[in-house]
């Protein structure tokens, strides 16, 4: 969210300030309509839940802050902060730079660069159900994995304890997710200019120093968004915990936005849902402020 | 095009040095390995559409069936007109696509190379929306549809598609990247805005553009859930209707002919994500010149 | 300055958030509050019967009808002719059928933009919540006016009456059974355990068949999701348990009882005695989907279901498939298990008018021989599939009347209908779910059981139960209020 300040060279007259003016927010009304209808409204009428019994047949009563304290009071939450940000660390450790990396070494490619672009892309079109099939399949004590362990002579892996369903839902994600990211990638390097290379390569830089100097520091602001987007992505993350382990063993995998979900379409407690969605937001929100802070703060040191 | 093929990061003279030659022989097998466990499904899935009931659930499964059976195929067309789902999907793929490339990559522009007047707030309305989960207004989002009058028709699509923060955050990034300079000249030389726009800032940005109608695709080609509640019966995408009327909870048809339709619909994301691939890096020699 | 900027971010946001806030309100109370006065509110019980009109002053109606899965052809047909000849006798009443079928997961959408069917079908675990949510009607008084009432079944009716007044009509019902694949005792040579069974002869039977180096489970019990501790209360009940009681208008739990430390106990022995999948994370599609695989020798599951998708989708013999009732703690206790089923209930969002004329459209041919011939044309659709029509044990009449006895000919008529062991629904004794907070329940138990599945070594079971019903009576039960 870097935004240029900077005054104009010279000063422009105001006819064609306004006319600057008028072409930007010409450009931003359809988007700026288009967010209110389509996402401030409901999110708005969403806030309003959170302060209300929902009751579609009754009518909704105002509760106050009940919601809230029915949330907090609830021992789940913190289990379930506590599982989602331990997710959101071992995603970005293990799942981050694999697109980094895939993005750059598809690129590198002699032979069937053209299809290795996608191929990381594929599990995004393959219907759930198949999908999920199979990794229980691949975790499974008899299945391809273990079986492969036990010939080379290793311990069975139980994927399914307590101690190993978060890692083993990573790797799923990983596998099911770093295509996308891999394919925002390659658009980021295909806009490098070649000459770079063809220039730190005549002052003598090796392959790694290219990656190293030219490469990554072209894709900085990709890789910093990129960042953020998964790691608001991760912290909304519920799907395959859902449909792989139901949360479980012992609300080992309950993260957040389950929890929330849980509540709206298990127990049918919409006021509590919202209120989970507002909390989350807020927090969000308080936690992005100070990371731009921390980033300009750093900046000027 | 050609000359990007020429080289990357790596020239023809990097190869000759051994290290080099190991690390890329690693990597060249790394990517193998991942394609295959993509292409593993995809596989799986057909020879499970081809098995006989008996054969689908017999475990330790066989990868081949022992016979094919392509009357799955003929029996699944039964229960699903494919056909009418699929151009369903594709309508309202081409409409998100048109409305959310077009309103998102204009605002995009603007917020990324014109003047605005409180810049930084109206960048924080749209941004912020990333921040509260979907999930969690997902009742009021649908009350809204259908207050809005919105409800089975291609309009609940086309125009919540323009409401996609990440898109417009990627855009942002991408047209951020292009030199002022170039708009500058074009505008001495008289060029409109919506010119420089389409002239400029689209061609140059044709790749993370492409990426956006991929990962486009793949959403709307997925997308069941929402779909089923939204759209009725002969409206419904493909996804929808495979939820509700192949794969629904209960459903008595047999799986290997679920598996069947399942298979069908695997080949035209494929054939476009094969089509569109080259297109990602078409903006390349396009964006060698701002260098 | 910087501190200045980030603070008035922060409040940009809230006053769009509180501005938004302000609209909401209004929608907020304005979509339900329209709504209300057409839907049963207590008023409505209250209304008096007078006021029923006679159908030949009756004002037009339509309502909507739950129609079938596109690929259930001869049960769509069925429903069409079902329409026109309810039509043809209410001219006034407009049927149209419509296509949604019932998932708990859409409902509260369907409810809310209030686009769900005027009648539709439900199972018998969503009874407490749909009627604790006003979202279906109670339907004691127009039941009170229908001759055939008193005709329903008891056994059938009961999940879904409820402090004393019924919100659902049965279709038909079941009470949990096992599912064991025989073919998997005669390839290991172990003979069938006897059908008085009890939870000894079932670990006994489980490790006779059980064999983890070939991904072969013993016994699969539900672990994932609420199905979980749906699947336990079966042993709770056989141990003489209860999930709940009600006393001077408070619900206290006593799962953590001395039946159930016995029932969570007996799980433990399966863990113990590793007869269960290494992979506990099964709900009920995973489990039914492993024992057609032949991966496991035995399943709980309402009574026929699991059969028949073992036998019409799962690729196995109808003769390999046998049914056990829950067996009993001790030799010669009872078998009780969870009482399940399918019913129709009325939209508690349409007009009265509406709730009527579906009330009597849904009733419309029960007990008639038009009912009878619709079973007749299913089974024989059936058999044109190559299918087996599994008959659910228990349906909305009584066996021993002789609409009963009607319903007995047609299925004698056909060679494709599963027969059940005569022994099997003299054994079986079926109990009706809890009444409230059901779900809660079952989640909260879901993890009690995950901790037995997923844990080595000793546990202090007692300690888990006693832990689940504290919290589980904070956050659930002490808020039930009982009218």
């Amino acid at each position: 969210m870097e935004l240029q300040l900077d005054s104009p060279i010279a000063k422009p007259g105001l006819r064609r300030r306004t006319r600057w003016y008028f072409w930007g927010l010409l450009f931003l009304i359809p988007e700026i309509v288009i967010f209110f209808i389509f996402l401030w409204v409901p999110i708005a009428k969403g806030v309003a839940y959170s302060f209300y019994n929902v009751d579609f047949v009754s009518g909704n009563s105002f509760v106050g802050l009940q919601n809230y304290s029915e949330v907090l009071s609830n021992p789940d939450f913190y289990t379930a902060i506590k599982n989602t940000l331990v997710y959101m660390g071992l995603a970005l450790l293990i799942g981050f730079w694999v697109p980094i990396a895939m993005a750059i070494a598809v690129s590198e490619l002699k032979w069937f660069q053209g299809p290795a672009r996608i191929v990381g892309y594929l599990p995004s079109i393959i219907p759930a159900i198949v999908l999920y099939g199979m990794w229980q399949w691949f975790y499974d004590p008899v299945g391809p994995i273990n079986t492969f362990l036990n010939f080379i002579g290793l311990e069975s892996f139980d994927f399914y304890s307590k101690e190993h369903a978060v890692f083993s839902l990573i790797i799923l994600e990983t596998w099911q997710n770093f295509g996308s990211a891999t394919l925002i990638y390659i658009a980021g390097l295909a806009a490098i200019p070649r000459d770079l290379y063809e220039a730190s390569e005549l002052d003598g830089a090796g392959v790694w120093a290219r990656i190293r100097y030219v490469t990554l520091p072209s894709l900085k602001n990709l890789i910093l968004l990129l960042l953020v987007l998964q790691v608001i992505a991760t912290s909304q993350a519920f799907q395959s915990q859902l449909l792989m382990f139901g949360g479980g063993p012992d609300n080992a995998t309950l993260t957040y936005l389950l929890l929330t979900t849980r509540e709206a379409f298990t127990y049918f407690n919409f006021g509590k849902a919202s209120a989970m969605g507002v909390i989350m937001f807020v927090v969000l929100v308080l936690f992005s402020i100070l990371t731009i802070k921390i980033r300009k703060g750093g900046e000027e040191a | 095009m050609k000359s990007a093929q020429e080289r990357a990061i790596m020239s023809r003279y990097d190869f000759r040095k051994s290290g080099v030659k190991v690390v890329y022989a690693f990597m060249v097998a790394c990517i193998v390995l991942i394609s295959l466990s993509m292409l593993y499904p995809f596989v799986n899935t057909f020879l499970n559409s081809l098995k006989s009931t008996q054969e689908f659930f017999a475990f330790p499964a066989p990868f081949f069936p022992s016979k094919f059976l392509w009357g799955n195929y003929k029996e699944s067309l039964t229960y699903l007109n494919i056909g009418l789902h699929f151009k369903n999907t594709i309508l309202i793929f081409a409409g998100n696509t048109f409305f959310s490339l077009t309103f998102l990559g204009l605002a995009a522009f603007s917020l990324s190379h014109l003047r605005v007047p409180i810049k930084k707030w109206i960048t924080l309305y749209f941004l912020s929306t990333l921040l509260i989960p979907a999930a969690s207004y997902l009742i009021p989002n649908f009350l809204n549809l259908k207050d809005l009058g919105l409800l089975n028709s291609y309009w609940a699509y086309w125009l919540p598609a323009g409401a996609n923060a990440f898109y417009l955050l990627l855009l942002k990034n991408f047209f951020d990247g292009i030199h002022k300079e170039l708009f500058e000249s074009a505008r001495i030389d008289g060029a409109s805005e919506f010119r420089c726009f389409l002239g400029i800032a689209v061609p140059l940005s044709a790749p993370i553009l492409i990426t956006l109608v991929l990962l486009g695709f793949s959403t709307t080609w997925n997308d069941f859930y929402w779909s089923s509640l939204v759209m009725q019966e002969d409206k419904l995408p493909l996804a929808g209707a495979i939820y509700t009327k192949i794969i629904y909870p209960g459903s008595t048809i047999n799986w290997n002919v679920r598996f069947a339709i399942l298979s069908m619909t695997l080949l035209p994301p494929l054939a476009l994500f094969l089509f569109f691939q080259k297109y990602i890096i078409s903006g390349l020699s396009l964006g060698a010149v701002k260098g | 300055m910087k501190m200045k900027k980030s603070l008035l971010i922060s409040m940009l946001v809230f006053v769009i958030v509180l501005a938004g806030c302000a609209s909401g309100n209004k929608n907020g109370d304005n979509s339900p509050g329209s709504a209300s006065p057409s839907a049963s509110s207590p008023v409505e019980s209250s209304s008096t019967p007078e006021a029923t009109p006679s159908p030949a002053i009756a004002e037009p109606v339509s309502i909507i009808a739950y129609a079938f899965p596109a690929d259930k052809t001869e049960e769509n047909a069925t429903l069409n002719a079902k329409i026109k000849r309810f039509e043809d006798k209410n001219p006034n009443v407009t049927i149209t059928p419509k296509y949604w079928k019932y998932e708990n997961t859409e409902i509260a959408i369907k409810m809310a933009s209030n686009s769900a069917q005027t009648e539709f079908t439900t199972w018998a675990t969503e009874a407490n919540l749909l009627s604790g949510k006003k979202w279906i009607i109670d339907l004691t008084e127009n039941l009170a006016n229908w001759p055939y009432a008193k005709d329903l079944n008891e056994f059938a009716l009961a999940p879904f009456v409820i402090e004393g007044k019924t919100y659902g009509i049965p279709i038909d019902a079941y009470g949990m059974t096992i599912t064991i694949n025989k073919k998997l005792f005669e390839q290991k040579g172990v003979p069938l355990p006897p059908l008085d069974w009890t939870w000894d002869e079932l670990i006994e039977a489980a490790k006779a068949v059980n064999d983890p180096a070939k991904g072969i489970a013993g016994f699969i019990p539900m672990g994932k999701g609420t199905e979980a501790g749906w699947n336990w209360t079966n042993f709770l009940y056989a141990a003489g348990g209860e999930v709940q009681t009600v006393a001077d208008g408070k619900v206290t739990a006593t799962f953590n009882s001395e039946s159930g430390l016995k029932a969570l106990q007996f799980y433990k022995d399966l863990k113990d005695a590793n007869v269960i999948p290494k992979n506990w994370a099964l709900g009920y599609g995973d489990a039914l989907t492993l024992f057609n695989q032949g991966r496991g020798a035995m399943v709980m599951c309402g009574s026929g279901n699991a059969l028949d998708g073992a036998i019409n989708q799962g690729g196995i013999n109808k003769d390999d498939v046998l049914l056990y009732p829950i067996p009993s703690m001790t030799k010669g206790g009872k078998h009780t298990g969870v009482a399940g089923g399918n019913y129709k209930v009325i939209n508690g969002l349409a007009t009265k008018e509406q709730q009527k004329a579906a009330f009597d459209f849904v009733v419309d041919e029960y007990f008639t021989d038009a009912y009878l011939d619709s079973i007749d044309a299913q089974i024989t659709s059936q058999k044109a599939k190559n299918q087996v029509y599994v008959p659910q044990l228990i349906n909305y009449w009584n066996d021993s009347s002789d609409y009963g006895k009607k319903y007995e000919e047609i299925l004698a008529k056909h060679d494709n209908v599963y027969q059940y062991s005569p022994d099997l629904s003299k054994l079986m004794e079926s109990k009706p779910e809890a009444t409230y907070e059901t779900q809660a329940y079952y989640g909260e138990m879901a993890n009690a059981i995950q901790k037995v599945f997923t844990s080595k070594g000793d546990l202090d079971l007692q300690k888990i139960l006693d832990d689940t019903a504290a919290k589980l009576q904070k956050s659930s039960f002490d808020k039930v209020k009982i009218e």
